[in-house]
């Protein structure tokens, strides 16, 4: 096997191994908060499911002057002129705007679906990574989860999509605050739009490849 | 289309698969995929070298078909 490409093969698979890990010790935290905020406000009503606050993960932007909010320096006392670009607020849940209760049944459905492909996608890389090794680069089964990695990827770019054009919707509609205004951003989700298009674009050139390596072999 | 005629050729001078792809140098299997029609290409030295053995002209083993 082509030395350079075990080698960056190796390279990406300590590299996405790295990425998950700091991205679930990073949020752990948040991730183990939030839990035991649903946990603790499911009511106590006996066999009723009443959810008491939402957590909503907004972006923001100053109204008028960038550096809208004062912050005390802890080491020297000074005062520092500070911003920030996202808030998360507790919302009660009771106070959720009808219109965006649709877009919440959506995505509580395609958040199965999303919790599937986080799945899946490591398991179609991991496939592909192993068949690159064994040296069998081209093959139908390869463009094919190559192909499934890039839809996945789009997937998860729209779920991410409405995520937000939900909370912003709520948000919007529930918050006024004092110094920033509510905007409506794809946060990070267009990075999955990239990796999927991309994903998929490969994909196409592999099968052209494939069909090359097929002609090629099928010369006498 | 084009449609090989090699089974035809090697029939009428009695020449096994194993025979001919000893004497044109190629491996029985790519000689098979030939032979079936398989074939997506075929190189003109192999061409040449299947003519010499057959005593034969490309004509009598490739054959243009409308359909």
């Amino acid at each position: 096997m082509n030395k350079r490409l075990k080698i960056l093969v190796v390279l990406f698979g300590v590299l996405y191994v790295a990425i998950v890990v700091f991205n679930f010790t990073s949020n752990f935290d948040d991730i183990s908060g939030n839990f035991m905020d649903g946990y603790n406000s499911v009511g106590s009503e006996e066999g009723v499911f009443a959810m008491k606050y939402s957590i909503l993960h907004f972006d923001v932007l100053p109204k008028g002057e960038r550096y809208c909010d004062n912050m005390q320096n802890l080491k020297s006392g000074e005062i520092l002129k500070v911003r920030t670009n996202t808030y998360a607020a507790k919302i009660d849940f009771a106070q959720m705007p009808a219109e965006t209760f649709l877009i919440e049944m959506l995505l509580s459905i395609f958040a199965w679906a999303a919790l599937f492909i986080l799945i899946l996608i490591p398991v179609l890389i991991f496939k592909i990574i192993r068949s690159i090794v064994k040296d069998d680069v081209f093959n139908v089964l390869n463009i094919r989860r190559l192909k499934w990695t890039g839809y996945a990827l789009v997937f998860l770019f729209v779920f991410h999509l409405l995520n937000y054009l939900q909370v912003y919707i709520t948000a919007k509609k529930l918050l006024e605050l004092q110094n920033y205004e509510i905007v409506f951003t794809m946060g990070e989700s267009y990075l999955y739009l990239i990796m999927g298009i991309g994903t998929l674009l490969f994909a196409e050139i592999l099968k052209i490849s494939t069909k090359i390596k097929e002609e090629n072999e099928l010369t006498v | 289309m084009i449609i090989v005629n090699l089974d035809v050729m090697m029939a009428k001078r009695k020449t096994s698969l194993n025979e001919l792809s000893e004497r044109v140098n190629i491996t029985p299997a790519n000689l098979s995929i030939l032979k079936t029609g398989k074939a997506r290409a075929i190189r003109f030295n192999t061409l040449e070298a299947i003519c010499k053995e057959l005593s034969c002209q490309p004509g009598d083993i490739l054959e243009f078909s409308e359909q």
